[in-house]
């Protein structure tokens, strides 16, 4: 865990915009834009997989809000929200995220791809081989319940009224 | 449901698309063009134009089903990540009218710029207070405190006490709902119009 990026900034309390018990959100280190943050969860975990299906969801909920406000206060005119998973996707740091890029005219970024129309072969081929996974989507993982703690019962003394009168109680 | 919006149609199965997933709030399809085989969007059913309009169970419930989708695309198509995107408002991206995320099954050197540079825009002192100040007001929490280089002498205990009260969480919890919908406001107007 020392060794890092994310956990250190998250330690550090460096940047940091919002923050609860799973899910901590900060200015971005090394950002292309303007209020830059990524949201990301206080225990380390490589990529979203790793992570609880509701830490994920609170995830992509501090991302919405996050993503929000930078409209009024930085003058955005759009966000991008960007899971990297996996270094094929280009993920930079061995902790997942979620990254919120404000949009501005003319910010030169390129983010995007060149859509190629798929034949019907191969989307017919990728539908049957996802149909086989996706019938285990949405079954989600909740918090483990809390145990409720008591405090211990303070002891009664034998000869308090009060105690004699719930021992009359059959 | 919008009568002009094709992917209310899409989601609501009007109009037929390679379904591979679909619950009670959305409905998954596979991309007909494609950043790479298997990309998949995510459509709510309910008509949403930006993710701003979306509540917090709408959200939550979108993230899970990502997550879990990229989890099966990572099984079904034997590949080596996945990007999830998300473009708000036309000059991020995004071209269709209605809500949509992305999940795109990834291997090394397949060319998808689905990346954010290094860069060094440094965001100022006052823009970077402004935006804690309305994370923290949209949220209903504590402004982000930055971490002090050194540590604060203990105040005696009575200067403490002086401190001015902080208000209620009942009353936060209300401007942060005031908040959130003064801001979705703004936003939907300036994303859609």
């Amino acid at each position: 865990m020392s060794e890092c990026v994310i956990c250190a900034l998250v330690q550090q309390k460096k940047d940091v915009v919002f923050e609860s018990e799973h899910v901590v959100a900060l200015l971005a280190p090394q950002p292309a834009a303007n209020g830059q943050m990524m949201v990301t969860s206080r225990k380390h975990a490589p990529i979203i997989e790793t992570v609880p299906d509701f830490v994920v969801a609170e995830m992509f909920q501090v991302a919405n809000k996050v993503g929000t406000v930078v409209f009024d206060a930085l003058g955005a005119q759009g966000t991008n929200v960007l899971v990297q998973n996996g270094p094929a996707a280009g993920q930079r740091h061995k902790h997942v995220s979620i990254q919120v890029i404000p949009r501005f005219e003319g910010d030169r970024l390129q983010i995007g791809w060149n859509p190629k129309p798929g034949s019907e072969e191969e989307l017919a081929k990728v539908q049957s081989a996802l149909l086989e996974e996706t019938k285990n989507v949405g079954v989600f993982e909740m918090p483990e319940e809390k145990p409720i703690e008591l405090q211990e019962a303070a002891e009664v003394p034998q000869d308090d009224y009060r105690s004699k009168q719930l021992r009359r109680i059959p | 449901m919008e009568e002009q919006c094709v992917f209310c149609h899409i989601a609501s199965g009007q109009i037929p698309a390679k379904k591979v997933y679909e619950d009670d709030k959305v409905t998954v399809v596979l991309d007909i063009n494609p950043a790479t085989p298997g990309h998949m969007l995510l459509i709510p059913k309910a008509h949403v134009a930006v993710m701003p309009q979306m509540d917090d169970f709408l959200v939550a419930h979108v993230g899970m089903v990502a997550k879990q989708l990229s989890q099966a695309a990572i099984r079904a198509l034997k590949v080596e990540g996945t990007s999830i995107f998300v473009a708000n408002g036309g000059i991020a991206g995004q071209r269709a009218p209605h809500f949509m995320l992305h999940i795109i099954p990834r291997a090394q050197g397949d060319g998808i710029a689905l990346q954010v540079p290094q860069g060094s825009v440094q965001i100022d002192a006052a823009s970077k207070a402004k935006l804690k100040e309305a994370i923290a007001k949209l949220t209903g929490t504590e402004v982000a405190q930055e971490p002090t280089e050194e540590k604060e002498p203990q105040k005696p205990k009575d200067k403490q006490e002086e401190a001015p009260k902080e208000p209620k969480s009942a009353d936060k919890k209300n401007d942060a709902k005031a908040a959130q919908k003064k801001n979705l406001d703004a936003i939907t107007e300036l994303l859609t119009k």
